[in-house]
């Protein structure tokens, strides 16, 4: 924790000095008693956090007075003893980091008197490094109820996984251009365009907002739907279809593209005026009326901190063919989460993301079709993490081949308590 | 015109006798023709017929339905007073049999090809589209009824206006589709389901179970056929008294049956009658899509005495056509279709010997045509708005429900009057014969259906030309009116023929254009060498949907607020009518030029054609920039339960532009194409022939207009432009040959034919594409030129085109192997089988990195012609 005010350190240091100038003048006649006493730091877990081992964590302890430092680890118990340490004024920093979570915790102006013994209770936090904003679930082969619905249906979920609020404002989505070697594709995109630094889309639209308009808060979701519209509406399967009204947001570009001149798609893109739009910020011709591909997602989930210009648009040309597709340049350092999703798995899976994105790929239906099977596809739960902190943690490993399952039927907010 | 009367018909001569079939007994019916005069007779119920001439230097041809034609020069005949002719049944059992097209000399024009019986019966022909396969240049395919057949004469591209300018020419009766509006879109010109809108006669509906021979004029057609631009197929009904002929035609998708039976009454004349029926699934394992039709064809002859020289039909045929696609049961969407077609054609012709006057021709015809397509289509593409107006203007409404069923229904009811006369005479002088024909014609198109019909309230938002409700009857009749004249003159040497014909034809068409198109043709024979040349100019009017389209909806959507409650729904549209003015359009013409020599030493025939056809003024489609106004709108108030309150939003008005399709005459395609025959002598000993027909054809299409497209793509806050373009020219060549061998054995009345086609390749590309827009308008609409040396810079990279139309395709050389087998009963039943790519070999090649088969999977079929004679 930072220091944040200044005002109470001076404040106690005061205090601290007047206190030790009593004791001084009062037990003046105590000179051969060492002046030096003990401190026993118990570490105990926060409320809520289970399954964390308080063994041998490094507790340091600062004194106030003239900043000198110790530092010991903790017993099985959880307990560090500090013996004959300086009576004084101290600060308790207690931190430690592992591949599943980080702890931390801290105590300050513990007096520490002459020849006493202080009993101090440190409560630890913890943070499971996997905090921030993750792609929960993404829906887009279509729904299972007779072509009604089609993929008009499509959404993704982007789910909070840390423990405190935060802002979607400005966070991008994309979607990644590429074959995935499908029948008919056998032309990774890797051999024409390197993904190291930069991935290439076809669409990409952004969250608008400025700042603190669309909050997610701790353990729950937003979504992005194609059309905010409800598919139960008039379908004589309506039990198959999705009612995306909920959604948190809807993507509209119909009004975007005949300013640009071009062709809206009046079919698949529908304006629900009581649920926001996604800025437009870049759509190739080919591809204006989707979320994403049904037969193989490519997802990104971008920092607000990206941007995109004329300049970034660089031609494709599949060998062999004479077709040149424009795509967008998307930096590797500015994605938040991405994701790859397959068909299943007849497809020769080549990668459009580099493996520090996703090092997998998720099968919408292993070994069968999954056009218009209503099947989506979900971040698994960590068990392990959300029983450790008492609140839903998505598992994020980087690789959507364990990260992800599919769903029967989509399961929208499903998450969210 | 009447200068040689005086002197030929002071020669007359009469011809009379009888003709007798093989047990000599006399045969009634019997057709005795002078092509040459355009002068014939039927022999009476006794077989005698008496025939007057002004010439004996002529040649009788003698037909009748179930025999060989017999050709006899009169020259040649001693008697001439009792000529005996005895006529053979047309059987395998006979030495000369002919199974191929067989190139001819014919009155009907220059490069003709007649297909006779025996050719019809050898490709198991179910309708016209088959025996087309025959000629050179045209390949052999598996049948399959349910996609409609189309003439394509001496064009390497395939297309409807070469196609609309084949005229099929039934026993004198000209087939016309000029008022065909059968089409959901007329925009595209497509869609109609399997009606052939602005495009040739469905050729799967012209059965020819009654059919004595089929003759295709590929060259310079004789000045009495107009309104045509691409050659004519001239089809004959057989005419005669038969026995009951039932025939049974099976392959994989594919069944026909017919019957067809000649009555001979003794007062009443003569009755040819036929029947068939056939129908086609899609593909072997299912039934959803479909295709049946029935024909049924009377033809009746009057009988008159034999001295009034006057011989009368009266046809009456009805035909019906159904292309289906069924809803199965299994089926989760409803998505039927029926496109059904009934004709019936009325028509009276004949032919009077007036003597002094010459012969005079008769055809009064009318043709009137029930179509009806009902399209019952599931719709999915909902929650929409509903745009349905028919008028200009800007609309309140609201969505289509996430799915409906849309029913379509088009009403069309064409209606040709076709009436033609003519006299021929005929005059001699010397060494030289003349023959003069003039005539005069008129037709008439109408459609008096009562149109395109759509209900469930459904319009669909697209920019369809005439997809909305239109009514044919408004539509104005298309009139033709012609005259025509020719005159034949042939010199008679002991080495050489010399034959001149020089014909003019005028045409009044669609009551604007007076257009004349001379038709020439000379030929010149020494010995067995004959050397020809031609040369004409051929008229086509352009259909009616050509010329009237209907109007084309242009709609846009102002304002979109698709509520979660649907009261509150709202969407303001705007429809943008526009009404074609298409009555600019001009008659495409074909200007056709030949020159060939046929050399035909004892038992040897090589005949060779070199052609250049130019097809002009085509009639084709231009895209043209059309930008309209789109006025936004802002919500005032959102009252709950109700549409919002919205107001347009002064001053913003954004542009939004279309291209839309315009018909124009820009279409040129200029061919040159060889043609080949050649039979080389029969193998008496094994009774083996060969015959190899060979086409090389070029076709390069050039668009006169421009091409105007939208860019690419878009980035930023730009906005798109359109880029102006040189249409790019399109060349297609095709290099075809077939071998065929013919094993005829006529001990066991069987014949074989084993056709091998050598493809020696077809290449298709683009000439001198540019990829670069010379142009581009704004979204304002301004037009603004690119410099020369600009066009290739980054700031016109979304103007550049794909460069996918450049590269070339050529297929390499294969060979595909056709086997077709006949075997003949003694009573004359007959039994055969056909195998397509006989050896099962499907070679393959790689173009632009997608694999493509070059020829087509096994296919096999029979075929059964029973004989059922009621006399015995």
């Amino acid at each position: 924790m930072k220091p944040s005010k200044f005002t109470k350190p001076i404040l106690t240091r005061l205090l601290a000095f007047i206190l030790a100038v009593v004791i001084v003048s009062s037990c003046s006649d105590d000179d051969a008693v060492p002046n030096l006493g003990t401190l026993e730091i118990q570490l105990q877990l926060a409320s809520g956090l289970s399954d964390i081992p308080l063994s041998n964590i490094p507790v340091k302890i600062t004194n106030a007075i003239d900043n000198s430092e110790l530092e010991a680890n903790t017993d099985a118990s959880g307990q560090v003893i500090f013996e004959n340490i300086a009576a004084s004024t101290y600060n308790v920093i207690v931190t430690q980091s592992n591949d599943d979570y980080t702890l931390s915790g801290t105590a300050n102006d513990i007096v520490v008197t002459r020849q006493e013994t202080i009993n101090q209770a440190v409560e630890i936090n913890a943070v499971n490094p996997n905090a921030g904003l993750v792609i929960k679930e993404i829906y887009s082969v279509g729904a299972n109820d007779g072509f009604a619905s089609l993929f008009k249906d499509q959404f993704i979920e982007i789910f909070n996984n840390s423990s405190e609020t935060l802002f979607a404002d400005g966070l991008y989505i994309a979607n990644l251009f590429g074959e995935t070697g499908d029948t008919g594709e056998d032309t990774p995109i890797t051999d024409i365009l390197d993904i190291d630094e930069f991935l290439y889309a076809n669409l990409i639209d952004q969250i608008p907002g400025s700042g603190q308009d669309y909050p997610v808060e701790s353990g729950k979701s937003i979504v992005i739907a194609l059309n905010a519209v409800n598919y139960k509406e008039g379908n004589p399967q309506a039990d198959k279809a999705l009612d995306n009204t909920d959604a948190t947001l809807e993507r509209y570009s119909v009004a975007w593209l005949l300013d640009q001149g071009r062709d809206g798609n009046n079919i698949f893109d529908l304006d629900n005026p009581n649920v926001p739009n996604m800025n437009n910020i870049y759509i190739y011709e080919a591809t204006n009326f989707y979320l994403f591909n049904t037969y193989g997602v490519g997802a990104l989930l971008i920092s607000k901190d990206a941007s995109f210009s004329d300049s970034d648009i660089v031609d494709y040309t599949r060998p062999g063919s004479s077709s040149t597709f424009k795509l967008m340049k998307v930096p590797v350092d500015k994605v938040l989460d991405g994701v790859e999703i397959l068909e299943n798995s007849q497809a020769a899976s080549f990668k459009r993301m580099p493996n520090t994105i996703d090092a997998g790929f998720h099968f919408v239906n292993a070994d069968g079709n999954a056009f218009y099977s209503g099947k989506s596809s979900r971040r698994i739960k960590d068990e392990t993490a959300s029983a450790r902190f008492g609140r839903v943690i998505l598992q994020d490993t980087n690789n959507s081949g364990v990260d992800f399952e599919s769903l029967d039927f989509p399961d929208k907010y499903g998450y969210n308590q | 015109m009447v200068f040689g009367v005086s002197v030929c018909y002071a020669q007359k001569i009469t011809l009379s006798g009888k003709v007798y079939n093989a047990r000599s007994e006399p045969l009634a019916y019997v057709n005795l023709a002078i092509e040459e005069l355009n002068l014939g007779t039927f022999s009476d119920l006794d077989g005698r017929f008496s025939l007057t001439l002004p010439s004996q230097n002529l040649q009788l041809v003698i037909s009748s339905m179930g025999y060989k034609t017999q050709k006899v020069l009169i020259d040649s005949i001693t008697d001439l007073t009792n000529v005996s002719i005895i006529l053979q049944e047309d059987l395998l059992e006979l030495d000369d049999i002919i199974v191929t097209a067989k190139k001819t000399i014919s009155q009907e024009g220059t490069s003709t090809y007649e297909i006779g019986e025996q050719a019809i019966k050898q490709v198991q022909a179910m309708n016209l589209s088959d025996v087309l396969a025959l000629l050179p240049g045209n390949r052999i395919t598996p049948p399959d009824l349910t996609q409609p057949g189309q003439a394509n004469l001496r064009s390497a591209i395939q297309s409807n206006a070469n196609a609309f300018g084949t005229a099929i020419i039934l026993d004198g009766t000209a087939l016309s589709n000029d008022a065909n509006l059968q089409a959901q879109n007329p925009a595209a010109l497509t869609n109609g389901g399997k009606s052939q809108v602005a495009g040739g006669i469905d050729l799967r509906s012209i059965s020819l179970a009654n059919v004595e021979s089929v003759e295709v004029i590929s060259g310079v057609a004789s000045p009495k056929y107009g309104n045509l631009s691409s050659g004519g197929i001239l089809v004959k009904s057989k005419v005669g008294a038969s026995p009951w002929i039932t025939t049974a035609n099976v392959s994989a998708t594919n069944y026909q049956a017919s019957v067809a039976k000649g009555f001979e009454f003794k007062k009443l004349g003569l009755l040819n009658t036929d029947f068939s029926y056939a129908y086609s699934s899609g593909s072997p394992t299912e039934r959803q899509t479909y295709y049946q039709n029935f024909n049924l064809g009377l033809r009746w002859k009057l009988p008159v005495p034999q001295e009034s020289k006057w011989n009368h039909f009266t046809t009456f045929r009805v035909g019906h056509s159904d292309d289906g696609r069924r809803f199965e049961p299994d089926e989760i969407n409803r998505n039927e279709a029926d496109v059904k077609s009934t004709s019936y054609l009325f028509g009276v012709s004949g032919n009077v010997d007036l003597s002094v006057l010459g012969a005079l021709h008769y055809n009064v015809s009318t043709q009137v045509v029930n179509q009806y397509s009902y399209f019952d289509s599931f719709g999915n593409d909902g929650p929409f708005p509903i745009i349905e107006a028919l008028e200009s203007g800007t609309y309140r409404t609201t969505y289509a429900p996430l799915v409906y069923n849309e029913i379509k229904e088009i009403e069309g009811r064409p209606v040709n009057v076709n009436a033609n006369i003519s006299i021929s005479q005929f005059a001699k002088k010397d060494k030289f014969k003349f023959n003069f024909e003039s005539g005069l014609q008129y037709t008439y198109d109408k459609n008096t259906g009562r149109g395109r019909v759509s209900s469930g309230n459904i319009a669909r938002p697209q920019d369809l030309i005439g997809s909305r409700s239109a009514t044919f009857q408004e539509i104005p009749a298309s009139k033709n009116f012609s005259a025509y004249h020719q005159t034949r003159v042939t010199r008679n040497t002991e080495h050489t023929t010399h034959r001149l014909n020089l014909g003019l034809r005028y045409d009044y068409m669609l009551e604007r254009y007076h257009l004349l198109s001379p038709r020439l043709s000379l030929s010149s024979a020494y010995k067995t060498f004959t050397a020809r040349v031609a040369w004409g100019l051929a008229y086509k009017a352009p259909a009616m949907i050509q010329l009237f389209p209907g109007k084309t909806f242009i709609d846009y959507i102002n304002f979109n607020y698709f509520s979660e409650n649907p009261a509150e729904r709202l969407a303001i549209v705007t429809t943008y009518v526009q009404q074609p003015s298409n009555e600019q359009l001009r008659p495409n013409y074909v200007d056709m030029k030949e020159v060939g020599f046929d050399w035909s030493p004892a038992s040897f025939t090589l005949q060779a054609t070199f052609f250049r056809k130019d097809l002009r003024r085509g009639i084709n489609h231009t895209n043209e920039l059309l930008l309209l106004p789109k006025q936004n709108y802002e919500v005032v108030s959102t009252p709950a339960g109700q549409q919002p309150e919205v107001v347009p939003i002064p001053g913003d008005i954004t542009n939004i532009p279309r291209t839309i399709k315009v018909l124009k005459n820009n279409e040129y395609v200029i061919t040159h194409g060889v043609e080949l025959v050649l039979t080389p002598p029969k193998i008496e000993a094994t009774g083996t022939e060969f015959h190899f027909r060979y086409s090389y054809l070029e076709s390069i299409l050039t668009d006169t207009g421009f091409d105007t497209r939208r860019s690419s793509f878009v980035v930023g806050s730009d906005q798109v432009r359109f880029g102006v373009y040189e249409n790019n020219r399109r060349r297609r060549v095709n290099s075809f040959g077939t071998l065929t061998l013919i094993q005829h054995i006529p001990s066991l009345r069987f014949v074989l034919t084993l056709s091998t086609e050598f493809n020696f390749y077809q290449t298709q590309g683009s000439l001198d594409r540019n990829l670069h827009a010379f142009a581009y308008y704004d979204i304002e609409g301004n037009y603004i030129p690119i410099p020369e040396g600009e066009r290739e810079d980054m700031a016109f990279n979304n103007l550049k085109l794909d460069a996918q139309s450049l590269v070339p395709d050529r297929t390499p050389f294969h060979a595909n192997f056709n086997l077709q087998v006949r075997k003949e009963t003694i009573h004359g039943h007959s039994f055969s089988f056909f195998a397509i790519n006989a050896p099962w070999y499907n070679p393959t090649f790689e173009n632009q990195g997608r694999r493509r088969q070059l020829n087509d999977r096994l296919s096999v079929g029979f075929n059964f012609s029973l004989k059922i004679n009621s006399k015995t």
